[in-house]
């Protein structure tokens, strides 16, 4: 059984707490459908945010130096890391420079991706994620579930359960509001004993060499603010070419991802503070080879959004840790395969291909298009996931021979009319653990047809 | 330096074939009454919004809304309340109760406000670390869509800016909304003439 | 005007009451309808299970059967979608491009083509629509609830036509029902899950039959119906077309 399978089973044991998750996430992309339906020009929005990314992805390398040329005429710092392991030195050597062994950071997926938290701390950092999601997650050593909403999949009681051991709020506290305030002095106490602030960013702008950062929280705003020195890490494939750009993906990212009209705080770093550092990371990590897969390369028009995850009916019932990505549903199952096909590749089948992702999608990525495409590289590739390669072959003949096609039907529906109430629900198959199978009638419409009195010269 | 190379060929390696970058018109809003539908938007998001007639009516304004405030950093001249610090000890700003600062625009579809490290005097922590946050807005800046805000910003000339559209907020915990989570407790948005 | 009929397998073999009622309905329309005895599969399970290279035979055969005709129409919006999206490994000669173009589900057909306005069809039952994802998505033959554009749903205009039929609304117009192929064996789970969430859906709103143009979807939907002996029957909208007419 492929892997999302096995996580998925074991998920939908608890059929109450499914239904909670699916309600949970599906009450989300109501909400995203309101806030659209505020936007007469909400189609056009994503066809020009589609077109802006596709154009940058065509430029992508003249777009990155005169970011870069950009950002160090600011005063800015800029590195470049080919992967992960380059990032996280990267990050490391900042931190050494400046003698820091405590970093706050606000959420990024990238980090995530190269596991930054845990080659600091192994180094002697302490690494505080300070959004209220990723902090409860920290404090479980569980990676997020969602990568707008990370702590989706977690119950209030099992929070106040965490921050009784943690925080030490009061035992069976479960209020939201009360859990919430208690994590503000916590996270207030780690933003002034911080040395160094990490956010990751959002748009990074060509024309001004600027970073965009959204949060709700303003989380990333008081730990860069606070200290000298600030470290922005980006994925190669954020960069817009115009300010003006940002209008579209603003009003884009947020009423797709929550239902909001904008988030909180929109905050666009250009330079560094009076007597302070700012440092752009720009990482690649695997995203220019996507770049060079025609077939799968918009994936990286992606604004990271979620809405793809909370629309999709089998992200909803599974959960994010299913998939055991970093980033999980569909656009997690269209980009991670590229990093490696044989341990990703099922996740190309962990979907009805019902495009409701692709449907939602602001930058209008085909999810359901690559996921198709992804399939066929798996079958290509022999994975078990995409069955037999031998039987297929075989199968692939027969059905397309007229005779062998209807003598397998004729078969087929004999075999199972002797079969003790037609087969319907021995537990033979997979199928049949749950569903009837459907009753064999005694005829089959194509024997049906050659009985009928032909008009028409046929 | 080596890596930069390294990542520039891969990518011209792969480069898709040339896609034009769209003209995107500025979009406007349908709504006339551009304060209002900021408003609207802001009191949906929780935060208040109010009305004064002058400069002078603002304080009048904050004591209603405020009045058992605490440490008041303003930067308007002529309040009772303290100046601004110099911007160099930021965690110096820890303990302010309120602040009161002057926007430079307002955005109706979004309820988007942007204020500068200009306006800010170079604190940029200021309206994070705040527990109450006033925003004032002119009403001749207040603009339709995003898409005239950033026409009307321009060319960048601070260092950082910020567009703030509520109170800091969270839903993280089991989709429940709480309002006030690591920056500003509350935003209260006033409209001046 | 030669109509071809495409009869998806599973159709053929466990469904002829919906594909007699789609001859029946194209015949009573005045539609020359000739169903190929010599047609296969449109390759869809072969393709959507990664090995596209294996159904190759199947696309050609299909093209095979049905080159000549003026319309190829299936009451199957999943094989229209794979015939005219996914059949790319074939060159695209004169013969393929016209085949694949002319493929059409059933109400694609009925509204684009034959632009009828009535039809003399009684069935006075409360029905529930399910929109199936591959005819909603995939063709556009309806409004999805992602989507701002306002486009009319050709099942929803089909069904109006029907005298009696009550349409039922449903909390999630055009969630999928977990059916999606070789799906609903890899994910045994949530495609089971999936599909009870549909029942229910369609019970609560009352409805006492659940109608798709996808025969696909009917069979799992029925399938787990009949396990729980829910009060629900499923019809495929031929049927439901074909139904109480002289």
């Amino acid at each position: 059984m492929m892997t999302h399978a096995r996580n998925a089973a074991v998920f939908n044991q608890d059929e109450a707490r499914t239904g909670w998750h699916d309600a949970s996430l599906w009450h989300v992309r109501s909400k995203r459908d309101a806030a659209a339906a505020e936007v007469p020009e909400w189609e056009y929005l994503r066809e020009f945010a589609s077109d802006i990314k596709d154009h940058t992805l065509s430029k992508l390398d003249v777009y990155l130096e005169a970011f870069e040329k950009a950002a160090l005429a600011n005063g800015a710092m800029v590195h470049w890391a080919a992967d992960a392991a380059e990032h996280n030195e990267l990050v490391l050597s900042i931190l050494q420079r400046h003698g820091a062994s405590r970093m706050v950071k606000s959420k990024s997926m990238l980090t995530e991706e190269c596991q930054l938290n845990t080659f600091l701390e192994k180094h002697g950092v302490e690494v505080i994620d300070t959004d209220l999601g990723e902090r409860i997650i920290q404090m479980l050593d569980e990676p997020p579930s969602h990568i707008v909403l990370p702590a989706i999949h977690l119950k209030k009681e099992e929070i106040g359960a965490l921050f009784h051991r943690e925080l030490r709020t009061e035992e069976g506290a479960s209020d939201p509001t009360y859990l919430t305030e208690a994590a503000r002095h916590h996270l207030r106490d780690k933003f002034h004993a911080a040395q160094v602030a990490l956010t990751g960013v959002n748009f990074g702008v060509v024309e001004t060499g600027e970073v965009v950062v959204c949060t709700n929280e303003g989380n990333a705003d008081m730990g860069v603010h606070l200290k000298p020195v600030q470290i922005h890490c980006m994925g190669i494939e954020k960069l817009i070419p115009r300010r003006s750009d940002l209008a579209v993906f603003l009003r884009l990212l947020a009423r797709s991802a929550t239902g909001q009209p904008v988030t909180v705080f929109t905050s666009h770093h250009r330079q560094p503070k009076a007597g302070g550092e700012m440092h752009i990371i720009l990482v690649d990590n695997g995203r220019s080879r996507q770049l060079g897969r025609p077939d799968f390369r918009s994936s990286l028009k992606c604004i990271r959004c979620g809405a793809c995850m909370n629309t999709c009916p089998i992200y909803r019932r599974s959960g994010g840790h299913s998939y055991e990505t970093t980033i999980p549903g569909p656009i997690g199952s269209i980009l991670t395969p590229g990093v490696d096909l044989k341990r990703f590749g099922n996740l190309a089948f962990a979907s009805t291909l019902c495009g409701s992702c692709t449907a939602v999608c602001p930058v209008k990525i085909n999810i359901d298009d690559q996921l198709y495409r992804w399939r066929q590289m798996a079958g290509a590739a022999g994975l078990p996931e995409a069955g037999d390669r031998l039987w297929s072959g075989i199968l692939g003949k027969g059905m397309a021979s007229p005779t062998l096609f209807r003598y397998l039907g004729r078969l087929g529906r004999f075999l199972l009319r002797l079969l003790p109430g037609g087969g319907r629900n021995i537990p033979l198959t997979v199928w049949t653990r749950d569903r009837d199978l459907p009753a064999a009638p005694a005829e089959s419409f194509r024997d049906w047809y050659a009985r009928q009195p032909k008009a028409n010269g046929e | 330096m080596e890596s930069k190379h390294r990542i520039l060929s891969q990518i011209r390696a792969g480069l898709p074939p040339p896609w034009p970058l769209p003209e995107v018109p500025v979009f406007r809003l349908e709504n006339p009454d551009k304060p209002g539908e900021m408003a609207r938007i802001l009191e949906r998001g929780a935060t208040q919004v109010a009305r004064a007639a002058t400069i002078s009516d603002v304080n009048a304004v904050i004591d209603c809304y405020y009045p058992q405030r605490g440490k008041t950093l303003s930067t308007f001249p002529d309040s009772s309340d303290s100046a601004l610090p110099s911007p160099g000890s930021p965690s110096d700003c820890e303990g302010t109760d309120l602040a009161v600062l002057e926007a430079v625009l307002g955005v109706a579809e979004n309820g988007a406000i942007w204020i500068s490290e200009r306006e800010l005097q170079g604190l940029r922590i200021l309206p994070f670390i705040t527990q109450h946050l006033v925003l004032v807005v002119r009403e001749k800046t207040i603009v339709g869509t995003m898409h005239e805000a950033y026409a009307k910003l321009g060319r960048p000339e601070a260092g950082f800016g910020v567009f703030i559209g509520g109170p800091s907020k969270t839903a993280d915990i089991e989709q429940s909304l709480v309002i006030g989570a690591q920056a500003a407790r509350s935003l209260l948005v006033i409209i001046i003439p | 005007m030669h109509i071809g009929l495409f009869v998806p397998c599973y159709m053929d073999q466990f469904y002829p009451q919906a594909a007699k009622a789609t001859w029946m309905l194209l015949n009573r329309l005045g539609c020359r309808v000739t169903f190929p005895q010599g047609q296969t599969c449109c390759g869809q399970p072969l393709a959507n299970a990664g090995n596209e290279e294996a159904a190759r035979a199947s696309y050609n055969h299909y093209i095979k059967t049905f080159e000549g005709f003026d319309f190829i129409v299936t009451p199957s919006g999943s094989c229209a979608y794979h015939v005219r999206h996914h059949y790319d490994l074939l060159d695209k000669t004169e013969t393929v491009t016209a085949v694949r173009e002319k493929t059409l589900d059933l109400s694609e057909f009925l509204l684009d083509v034959l632009k009828i306005s009535e039809l003399p069809a009684r069935y006075p039952h409360r029905v529930g629509l399910h929109q199936s994802c591959h005819g909603l998505r995939g063709l556009h033959l309806g409004c999805p609830s992602e989507s701002l554009q306002k486009t009319p749903s050709r099942l929803h205009l089909l069904l109006s036509m029907v005298e009696g039929l009550t349409l039922v609304d449903l909390q999630r117009r055009d969630e999928c029902c977990g059916f999606g192929g070789t799906f609903a064996i890899k994910e045994p789970d949530i495609s089971v899950r999936m599909g009870r969430d549909r029942i229910k859906d369609h019970l609560d709103a009352g409805a006492e039959v659940i109608t798709s143009g996808d025969m696909s979807c009917l069979m799992h939907l029925e399938g787990l119906i009949n396990r729980r002996g829910i009060p629900l029957r499923v019809m495929h909208i031929a049927e439901i077309l074909n139904a109480g007419s002289p």
